[in-house]
């Protein structure tokens, strides 16, 4: 088992482009979303979806025995739309009913509503408490179950966040893998500025986190990053350093691209750069 | 008055119900002393998760576990569940219909006693009835509770908020009385002049003022509504339809609660003059639950004379 990491690099990249694609289609058509939030993601989620991280089952989006996957920064979710799509969760056709009324793509991760998604998260920090919850309940439930968590690092500023990882600490959660967007803006602009949350690895590790750090831009380091923290007894933090906007380059570290639509010559280039990478 | 303690209730309760279904687990933020589960936890230690003093992780952690098919009981004090960690009560537990069962203690001034206001659940009821999907519950005492217990587990598969006391709450129900989830029960009924709803621990002044009451001629009803969502709206209609007035009698503020509820409906359906008795709309602070009723107005001589006053009006509406 575990044997991730064997796709072709090449092939996941393609993926990658891909997502980006489909993401920057979606928020042009509905003319509202965060593509910068999810382009820094774009090759985490590709790595567990399509990388054979996750252990799931698309025809059986329910299935108890699933690997569970929980994004905080949930304000990226055309990204985990994209995959959920791609991996067969839905059909295509929904892709353009993101953010309309009787649309299963929600503005936010909905649990209730899309087939794939394992919590309603958005409000920040939540997602990450709720995976603790799942974490500890697998582990009672002695399955073998996984719960990866994707947050931001503007997220951390919420308090939650450390309540719940003192929890994951305690409980000694190893089947709990926290992966956090370090892109290093947020909203209001870039997370130094903004608030003293910085640096995080220190802040980890006094919590008794395993903590590694990597480019999380390079498959091999985020598969690499997955096999050493499974030999690990604790929760394990993966700092994933990346560039918010990743992929078009008009977008990279402009931060208002967190949430902006992209005009109609932004989005035939866009398109252009991410076919380009997908050749 | 006879004591008896709802905290202590609700452990009894999750014996009760962990007989049947071990799939609950009871969520503590360092509140474990709260219902005095001790014993709970020695018996079943892997039914029970500490997540320290910690709210709003509590709440969005009981939703993770909910939604791996167990079904948490978390316990706090009334004012830091619906309060501190409201967005989590939202969006984590009742947005996806999780199976949580959130336990409120020393919910109501007389119930927060001595502790000050910080410490107590005055707009509890109303916060959580205002969130869609909650069922959200007032027991009598502690008979009540302790059934209630078995009766949010096995009869709600969704998120409910149960309002408990300090733990010197008085008995009002024979324990052997079953709890009846969604329904009305008469208390005292002498007739038709006015219906007196409540719940919680101020039955007992209902109960009393209805004999006052009673005794000067007015011919009134005490009904106990433990169900304050979904309401039983059926059945306060029909209470409501066949009495010229109302009041709600709550340890509630007066904004929000089972008063508001029943307005509410009474407005669109079957209006009639009610008057709600509670905290009106203004904090509480320490003392004895005896001082502080005296003192903020729930008593049974503030319950007679706003009957008598909503009776007069009536009929002063009506000539």
């Amino acid at each position: 088992m575990n044997n991730y990491g064997t796709q072709c690099v090449d092939t996941l990249r393609k993926t990658a482009s891909l997502l980006r694609k489909d993401v920057l289609e979606m928020i042009y058509d509905v003319k509202d979303g965060h593509p910068g939030p999810a382009y820094s993601a774009a090759e985490i989620l590709t790595a567990l979806y399509f990388g054979g991280i996750l252990n799931v089952r698309p025809d059986s989006p329910t299935w108890e025995y699933r690997d569970r996957f929980v994004l905080s920064k949930g304000h990226a979710c055309p990204l985990l739309y994209a995959a959920l799509m791609r991996r067969g969760y839905f059909s295509e056709k929904e892709k353009y009913s993101l953010r309309k009324i009787n649309s299963r793509l929600q503005g936010h991760p909905d649990m209730v509503k899309t087939p794939g998604i394992d919590a309603t998260t958005g409000p920040l920090g939540n997602g990450l408490a709720m995976g603790v919850g799942m974490a500890w309940a697998l582990k009672h439930q002695k399955k073998t179950s996984r719960v990866f968590v994707l947050a931001g690092d503007g997220e951390l500023q919420e308090g939650i966040v450390w309540e719940a990882l003192h929890v994951a600490t305690k409980y000694s959660l190893d089947n709990l893998y926290i992966f956090i967007d370090h892109n290093k803006r947020q909203s209001g602009g870039q997370v130094s500025d903004v608030s003293g949350i910085l640096p995080l690895m220190e802040k980890f590790e006094a919590f008794r986190l395993s903590c590694r750090e990597i480019d999380g831009h390079n498959f091999k380091e985020i598969f690499s990053a997955i096999r050493e923290s499974e030999a690990e007894t604790r929760p394990s933090v993966i700092i994933c350093n990346t560039i918010k906007g990743k992929g078009i380059d008009y977008m990279e570290d402009d931060n208002s691209w967190h949430k902006r639509v992209p005009t109609e010559a932004e989005f035939i280039n866009g398109i252009r750069q991410l076919e380009g990478n997908n050749r | 008055m006879n004591q008896k303690s709802t905290r202590r209730a609700v452990t009894e309760g999750l014996f009760d119900v962990i007989e049947k279904d071990m799939s609950v687990v009871l969520v503590s933020s360092d509140s474990v002393g709260v219902i005095k589960a001790q014993d709970f936890i020695a018996k079943f230690p892997s039914n029970f998760i500490e997540v320290g003093i910690s709210e709003q992780a509590a709440m969005a952690i009981s939703a993770g576990i909910a939604s791996c098919g167990m079904t948490p009981v978390y316990v706090s004090y009334a004012v830091f569940a619906t309060q501190r960690a409201c967005e989590q009560l939202r969006n984590a537990v009742s947005y996806p219909k999780l199976n949580v069962k959130i336990i409120g203690a020393n919910g109501g001034m007389g119930s927060g006693e001595r502790e000050g206001v910080t410490h107590q659940g005055l707009e509890d009821l109303g916060i959580t009835r205002t969130i869609p999907g909650i069922t959200v519950l007032s027991p009598a005492d502690a008979g009540q509770v302790r059934q209630a217990m078995r009766a949010v587990t096995e009869q709600i598969d969704g998120p409910v908020y149960l309002r408990i006391g300090s733990g010197r709450d008085p008995e009002f129900w024979s324990e052997d009385t079953p709890f009846e989830f969604g329904k009305c029960r008469t208390f005292f009924d002498d007739g038709e002049d006015l219906v007196i709803f409540g719940h919680g621990f101020v039955l007992p002044y209902i109960k009393m003022a209805c004999r006052e009451l009673s005794s000067r001629g007015i011919k009134v009803r005490g009904v106990e509504v433990a169900t304050i969502k979904p309401l039983p709206e059926k059945e306060v209609l029909e209470h409501l339809g066949s009495c010229r007035a109302a009041l709600v009698v709550e340890d509630h503020t007066t904004i929000g609660g089972l008063g508001s509820a029943i307005c509410e409906t009474s407005s669109a359906f079957c209006p009639r003059r009610i008057i709600r008795i509670g905290l009106d709309d203004r904090f509480s602070e320490s003392g004895t639950p005896e001082e502080l009723f005296e003192k903020y107005g729930i008593t049974v001589h503030s319950i007679v004379e706003k009957a008598e006053e909503a009776l007069s009006n009536t009929i002063s509406i009506r000539s």
